[in-house]
């Protein structure tokens, strides 16, 4: 279940030609010899990631920007108009009203995904019979659409943020668990084997090799809860006592304010791309090694 | 022999599946103290399930493996393995994973300084804050070699610790191996595919039978230590006992 990483990237990592040499130089030989056997031209020509994605989106913007004119200012927008709807947004408090709602919504529910779901995977991986018994239920409900389900929440819990957590915590929580799962029951055997034979205790096995060895995968984890969780939550404020970001959405679309109906749609984009983005780092900046897997 | 056996193999018999295969049978076997003993035998004989019987990795069917008298039912403390895969932790560094065995045992700070002497021991000096992916093979290996000794084990079980490199990195490891192994004279159990391996490091050489295994033959290696493996390889007692062993291995695989 664990996802891999949508883009292959290329093997060396972004820095200036000295120190992507002294990085070539300490990959194991074969692959050194091969980077460093290609024509020094086509090295230095490398693309930098940064700079052609800066120009990639200047030129959307500015695509954008003239197509969104020419349109009926009621289908459809463009990015100035947006823009002085954020600052509008902004300045009057509004946005910020509402995207609180939305956070501490976020909060409740992904928290308490992370909080049930790593412990009760941690120990259907440990506990065979817990595993038996939870582990049909498990796959039931991480196969249906919670979608479904949203009427049947608010029946028992109300309309306010308990009911919104509730379906956030729903749709974090199947990825959470099962790929903490996955990474506990990944453990390398040989790993395993090693440790017996230095006589470790069962905690240190839990520290020296399960828990650092299920790292990635929680991460990987974390990070399809998080894409669910927004989809969850604006669910959750559509079909509930409307609030927060969803209201937003909800009332500049049926008001026709198309510039300001992009706003909360744009925050809600860069938020989900903020939190992936920070877990990435935080994938690689737990598990270099797997970057190196990765590559081969 | 007038010391007892460090390690003896009585009657050992393990199987797997219900006794569908068995690895090896009513094997028996003396290990003598600080000596190099060198298993070959063909692949499938079982030497590697062998080892890890030894190690209490793995629990026998029938029979009993003593070690300095006491039988084997857990990984004992005074044995340490070096494995053919090297099963370094890729998380941890260098350092980290040498320590791993003296971390377990509670080791103080005085008792973690050797760490370094062990590393600089295994020629991996100023590699200390590196992963295990940034090495290649034959650095790795060399870890878990000083993984192993810094736990100052009386007996070193080897599982075909070279296989895993290139022949050249597998020479100087030969080496390296019988330099270090010359300081303490540990008790050493080395199992290997390599017929001149096992002549070059062992002091005796035991040729398995195919499964389930048993002893073929066991061979006194007659050329004195410290070993130099350059010259003991133009002796003729090493070609003629190398042609002997190839012929016993030949004879099962045919």
């Amino acid at each position: 279940m664990a996802e891999t990483t949508p883009l292959g990237r290329g093997a060396e990592p972004e820095q200036p030609l000295q120190a992507r040499e002294t990085a070539v130089a300490a990959l194991p030989s074969e692959r050194a010899a091969a980077i460093a056997a290609r024509p020094a031209r086509a090295r230095q020509a490398d693309p930098q990631p940064l700079l052609i994605r800066l120009v990639s989106l200047v030129v959307v913007l500015v695509a954008w920007e003239l197509y969104g004119r020419s349109v009926n200012p009621v289908l459809f927008t463009y990015p100035t108009a947006v823009f002085r709807a954020f600052v509008e947004l902004t300045t009057n408090g509004e946005l910020w009203q509402y995207l609180q709602q939305s956070l501490v919504v976020l909060l409740y529910g992904l928290g308490s995904a992370i909080l049930v779901g790593i412990p009760l995977a941690v120990g259907m991986a440990r506990f065979k019979w817990l595993d038996y018994a939870i582990d049909t239920y498990v796959n039931a409900l991480y196969s249906m659409p919670m979608v479904a389900v949203v009427p049947l929440l608010v029946l028992w819990f109300g309309f306010d943020v308990k009911a919104k957590a509730v379906v956030v915590f729903l749709f974090c929580v199947f990825p959470i668990l099962i790929n903490t799962y996955q990474g506990v029951k990944s453990v390398d055997p040989r790993l395993l084997e090693v440790a017996r034979s230095f006589r470790s205790t069962e905690a240190q096995l839990w520290r020296d090799l399960i828990i650092p060895s299920s790292l990635p995968f929680i991460v990987a984890g974390l990070r399809l809860a998080i894409g669910r969780g927004l989809v969850g939550l604006v669910i959750s404020e559509f079909y509930t006592s409307i609030a927060g970001l969803g209201y937003m959405i909800v009332r500049y679309a049926n008001s026709f304010q198309t510039d300001k109906l992009f706003v909360p749609i744009v925050v809600l984009m860069v938020m989900g791309v903020v939190l992936m983005e920070a877990l990435k780092h935080l994938q690689s900046h737990l598990a270099p090694w797997l970057r190196q897997t990765e590559e081969e | 022999m007038d010391r007892p056996p460090k390690i003896l193999i009585e009657r050992a018999t393990k199987t797997f599946l219900d006794g569908a295969v068995v690895a090896f049978s009513q094997l028996t076997l003396a290990v003598r103290p600080n000596e190099v003993l060198c298993i070959v035998g063909p692949s499938g004989c079982g030497k590697t399930t062998l080892l890890r019987c030894i190690d209490g990795l793995i629990p026998l069917t029938e029979g009993r493996i003593l070690i300095d008298g006491q039988e084997v039912h857990s990984p004992p403390e005074q044995v340490a393995m070096v494995f053919q895969h090297f099963g370094l932790f890729p998380w941890k560094t260098v350092y980290e994973n040498v320590a791993y065995g003296l971390r377990l045992r509670g080791a103080s700070r005085a008792e973690l300084a050797a760490v370094r002497d062990y590393i600089r021991l295994v020629g991996l000096e100023g590699t200390e804050q590196r992963y295990p992916y940034q090495l290649s093979g034959g650095m790795q290996q060399r870890v878990g070699l000083a993984r192993a000794l810094a736990v100052r084990p009386a007996i070193l079980l080897m599982d075909e610790p070279f296989a895993s490199v290139d022949a050249q990195t597998r020479e100087l490891l030969q080496e390296e191996l019988l330099r270090i192994w010359e300081r303490e004279r540990q008790t050493m159990v080395f199992i290997t595919h390599s017929i001149d391996e096992a002549i070059l490091l062992g002091d005796r050489v035991v040729v398995l039978t195919a499964r389930p295994g048993r002893v073929k033959e066991i061979l006194e290696i007659p050329f004195p230590r410290p070993r130099r493996p350059d010259e003991v390889r133009l002796l003729p007692a090493f070609a003629e006992l190398r042609n002997h062993i190839w012929e016993q291995l030949k004879q099962q695989a045919a």
